[in-house]
C-alpha cells in the first residue's frame, strides 16, 4: 500500500485523473471504485446513482453518480466495457465509499472491452501518480486560501 | 483559466410553476453541457407555494401530501440534491449554470482535468457571491459548511448542486419573508411536540430579510445586489438576457416530464425509510430534547433539532451542531466524536453540561430503532421511553412489575387513591390488570411521585429486574433523573389525553390530587408485553 502525501494508494491500482481507480481481478474482470483524495475532498457520500448490470460504460464518460451532501456529481469511467456486477451494498450504506474506498466501498464490476488501449491512459505506480497528486493538492489549497 | 473579463448572462424567468422551473434548470443545464449556452445566473421564483424535495427523496416520506393537497401547495422534486424545502411565493431562487473551470480560480481543483466540484471550497466561492449581495444590505452573513449562508446562526440561504457533462447546476434559496408555520405543516421535518414550540424553534433556525433588516427592499434591488455580487466574485460582467430558441425548445419538451407523476413521485431503488425519533436526557444543569430525523434503510442521520432548557455559549452553538449533525454517519461513536470536536474547536461555554450530554439525546433517539426491529411503528416507538437500559435488553430480563397511573382510573372510583382494582371495566387500569396478570407482572396502581419513588426501592430490595409502566411523557421529562437513579430498567408507555400537565395541574397530581382522568394506550401496552414474551422465548434454547 502506497501512501503519497498522507492518501492512500494501493501500489497495484490504476488511476482515472477523475480520481476513480481499477483493480484487475484474477477473473480479469476490473472492479472500479473512488480513491481516497477523493473521499477526503467530497466528504461522506449520501446517495450514489449506479447504472445497472448489463450496461457498456465508455472510458471518460460518466458512469453514475454520487452525491455529498447536496451535490450530485459525476463518476467518469476510467475504462470502458460492460458492467457485470454493481455493489448493492452502497444502496443502504454510500458512506463505505469513505470508510473503505479500495475495499467495501468498491462501485462497479466491468468486463473490460479494451484494456489494453485503456490502461495506457490510467496512472500506475508511485512515480506516475505524485505528480498528478501534488497538482490536485495543490489546487484545493489554493482554493482554501482565498 | 478562469472567468475574469467574461460576460455571463442575467435570466431573470420571474414566476413560475414548480414543474416549469424544474423543466427550465433541466433545459438550462443541458444546453449549458452542450456548450451551446453562456454562462448564467438565473433568477426564478413560484407560484403557487411548493414544496420541493431533494433529487433522492421520496416525496411522501418527506412531504405531507394530504396537506398540501388541501392547501393548494405543489409539490415537485429539484435536479439538486438536499432536503426538502418550502418554497412559496414571496422567496427568491438563484442559480448559476456554468462551466466549472469558469467559476474557480486560476490552477485550483475545477481545472478542465481534474474536474470534481465536490469540494467544500467551490460551494464556499459561489456562496460569497451570495454574502457579497447581503453584505451590501449591512447584514452579517456568513457561509457555514457544507451548504448553508447564515446570519447569526440562522440560516438565510440553503443550496445544492448537480453536474452533467461539461457544466453545473448550483442553485440556492433566498429566504425574503418567510411563513414558518406552513414549511412546518408542509414537511416532515423533526419540531417540537407542542405547536407554539414547534413555531419557536423552526422561526429560530431560520431567518429572511425582513426579519433581519425590519422591512423588505423592493425584489429589484435585492436582484440587482446579487448580480452586483456575482460580477465581483468572479469578475464577470452580467447582461441581461432571455432564453434561447434552443434552451426554449427543450424546455417546451422537457415540461411534461417534470409534471409527471413518474418524476414527482420517483423512489430510489432502495428506497428509504424515513422515521422521526426524540430522545431525551437531563442533568442537574439542562434539560435536552432531541428530534431526530434518520433514513434507517441508508443508515443516515438526515437532521437533528436540539431543544430544551441550557445555557450555552454562544446561542448560536445549537444551531451549529445541528448543522455539524445534518446528513452524518448513523454510527453512535463518530457521533460523539463530531460533537466533541465541535465543542473544542468552538470554545463553547455551557452550564453544568457537555457534548457528551447533547449525544446522550441523540442517541437516546437512535436507540428508538430497536423498537422498529421488534415489530413497532415509527409512531408507536414515539410513545415508549426506557430508562436504565435499552428496549432490547430490557424486554429480555424477567420483567415482574406493571406499573399504573391512578389518573387513568375514573375519579369517583373508591380505588382511585388505592392500589388495588376490581376489574368492573368501568376503565382501562382494570383491562391493564387483567392484562399485567395474564402476562405474569404484578400490577401496582402508582398513587403520587413518593408512591412512585418508594415502589421503586421496594422494587429493587425484592429483586425486581425490569417493570413496565405508564406515564405521560411529561412525567417521563420531569422525573428522568429519579427514574434513572432508581437503577432499575423500566420501560414506559405514554398515557392517551391531556395529562395534569396539559392541564396545568401538576402539582395536584404529584400529591395524587388530580382529578381528571386519563386513558392507557392498551393496544400498545399489550403489544409490548407480547414482545417480551417473545424475547424471552427466543433467548430459550
Amino acid at each position: 500500500m502506497a501512501t503519497i502525501q498522507g492518501y492512500e494508494f494501493p501500489d497495484e491500482l490504476y488511476y482515472h485523473p477523475d480520481h476513480s481507480w481499477v483493480r484487475i481481478e484474477p477473473d480479469s474482470m476490473a472492479t472500479i471504485g473512488m480513491g481516497d483524495f477523493f473521499q477526503k475532498e467530497a466528504g461522506d457520500i449520501v446517495y450514489v446513482d449506479l447504472p445497472f448490470e448489463g450496461d457498456q460504460i465508455v472510458a471518460g464518460e460518466v458512469c453514475g453518480k454520487l452525491q455529498s451532501s447536496k451535490w450530485i456529481g459525476k463518476m467518469i469511467a476510467p475504462l470502458s466495457g460492460e458492467i457485470v456486477a454493481v455493489n448493492e451494498q452502497l444502496e443502504s450504506d454510500s458512506t463505505l465509499i469513505n470508510q473503505s474506498p479500495y475495499g467495501d466501498g468498491w462501485i462497479i464490476r466491468v468486463r473490460p472491452s479494451d484494456w489494453e488501449g485503456d490502461r495506457a491512459k490510467l496512472m500506475h505506480g508511485v512515480e506516475a501518480i505524485t505528480p498528478w497528486l501534488d497538482r490536485e493538492i495543490a489546487r484545493a489549497e489554493a482554493e482554501k486560501k482565498k | 483559466m478562469d472567468a475574469a473579463g467574461q460576460i455571463w448572462r442575467l435570466l431573470d424567468t420571474g414566476v413560475r410553476t414548480a414543474a416549469e422551473n424544474m423543466a427550465l434548470d433541466q433545459a438550462l443545464l443541458t444546453t449549458c453541457a452542450r456548450g451551446q449556452s453562456s454562462n448564467t445566473l438565473r433568477f426564478l421564483q413560484f407560484s403557487p407555494p411548493t414544496a420541493l424535495v431533494g433529487y433522492h427523496q421520496d416525496v411522501a416520506q418527506e412531504i405531507r401530501l394530504a396537506y398540501c393537497r388541501e392547501a393548494g401547495i405543489d409539490v415537485n422534486r429539484r435536479l439538486t440534491g438536499g432536503g426538502a424545502i418550502y418554497f412559496d411565493e414571496s422567496q427568491l431562487g438563484w442559480e448559476l449554470i456554468a462551466a466549472p473551470e469558469d467559476c474557480s480560480q486560476a490552477g485550483s481543483l475545477c481545472d478542465r482535468t481534474g474536474n470534481t466540484p465536490f469540494s467544500l471550497e467551490f460551494h464556499r466561492r459561489i456562496c460569497g457571491a451570495i454574502i457579497e449581495a447581503l453584505h451590501e444590505f449591512g447584514l452579517d452573513a456568513a457561509f457555514r459548511p457544507r451548504n448553508d449562508i447564515e446570519i447569526a446562526g440562522r440560516k438565510i440561504s440553503g443550496t445544492g448542486g448537480v453536474e452533467e457533462g461539461n457544466a453545473f447546476l448550483f442553485q440556492g434559496t433566498l429566504l425574503l419573508d418567510f411563513d414558518v408555520a406552513s414549511m412546518i405543516r408542509a414537511l416532515r421535518i423533526p419540531t417540537e411536540k407542542l405547536k407554539q414550540s414547534s413555531l419557536d424553534s423552526a422561526a429560530d433556525r431560520v431567518t429572511w430579510l425582513r426579519r433581519e433588516l425590519g422591512r423588505l427592499p423592493p425584489l429589484d434591488s435585492i436582484k440587482q445586489a446579487i448580480a452586483r455580487g456575482f460580477e465581483k466574485t468572479f469578475g464577470v460582467r452580467l447582461e441581461p438576457g432571455n432564453l434561447t430558441a434552443e434552451e426554449q425548445e427543450l424546455f417546451q419538451r422537457l415540461r411534461p416530464e417534470f409534471q409527471s407523476p413518474s418524476w414527482i413521485e420517483r423512489t430510489s431503488r432502495v428506497a428509504s425509510n424515513i422515521a422521526i425519533f426524540r430522545g431525551l436526557h437531563r442533568n442537574e444543569g439542562a434539560v435536552i430534547r432531541a428530534s431526530v430525523q434518520l433514513d434507517t434503510a441508508r443508515r443516515r442521520l438526515r437532521s437533528v433539532l436540539i431543544t430544551g432548557d441550557f445555557f450555552i455559549s454562544p446561542p448560536r452553538a445549537i444551531l451549529d451542531i445541528e448543522a455539524r449533525l445534518k446528513d452524518h454517519r448513523l454510527d453512535k461513536a463518530t457521533i460523539r466524536r463530531s460533537l466533541a470536536d465541535f465543542w473544542r474547536e468552538n470554545s463553547i461555554r455551557a452550564f453544568g453540561f457537555g457534548p457528551d450530554d447533547i449525544a446522550a439525546a441523540v442517541l437516546a433517539a437512535l436507540d428508538k430503532r430497536e423498537w422498529l426491529e421488534l415489530g413497532f411503528s415509527a409512531a408507536e416507538a414515539d410513545h415508549l421511553f426506557t430508562t436504565n437500559g435499552t428496549a432490547r435488553a430490557i424486554l429480555a430480563r424477567p420483567v415482574s412489575l406493571l406499573l399504573l397511573p391512578y389518573c387513568a382510573k375514573q375519579p369517583e372510583c373508591r380505588y382511585r387513591h388505592e392500589e388495588g382494582c376490581s376489574l368492573c371495566g368501568g376503565c382501562s387500569v382494570g383491562e391493564a390488570f387483567a392484562m399485567g396478570e395474564r402476562f405474569g407482572l404484578q400490577p401496582v396502581t402508582i398513587l403520587s411521585f413518593e408512591h412512585l419513588l418508594s415502589a421503586l426501592s421496594a422494587a429493587r430490595c425484592d429483586g425486581v429486574e425490569g417493570y413496565v409502566g405508564c406515564c405521560c411523557e411529561a412525567f417521563f421529562q420531569k422525573h428522568y433523573e429519579d427514574f434513572r437513579a432508581s437503577q432499575l430498567p423500566g420501560i414506559l408507555i405514554a398515557i392517551c389525553d391531556s395529562t395534569c400537565y396539559d392541564l396545568d395541574q401538576a402539582q395536584r397530581a404529584y400529591h395524587g390530587e388530580f382529578e381528571q382522568q386519563t386513558r392507557l394506550d392498551l393496544p400498545l401496552v399489550e403489544k409490548v408485553l407480547a414482545a417480551m414474551r417473545n424475547v424471552a422465548r427466543a433467548s430459550c434454547p
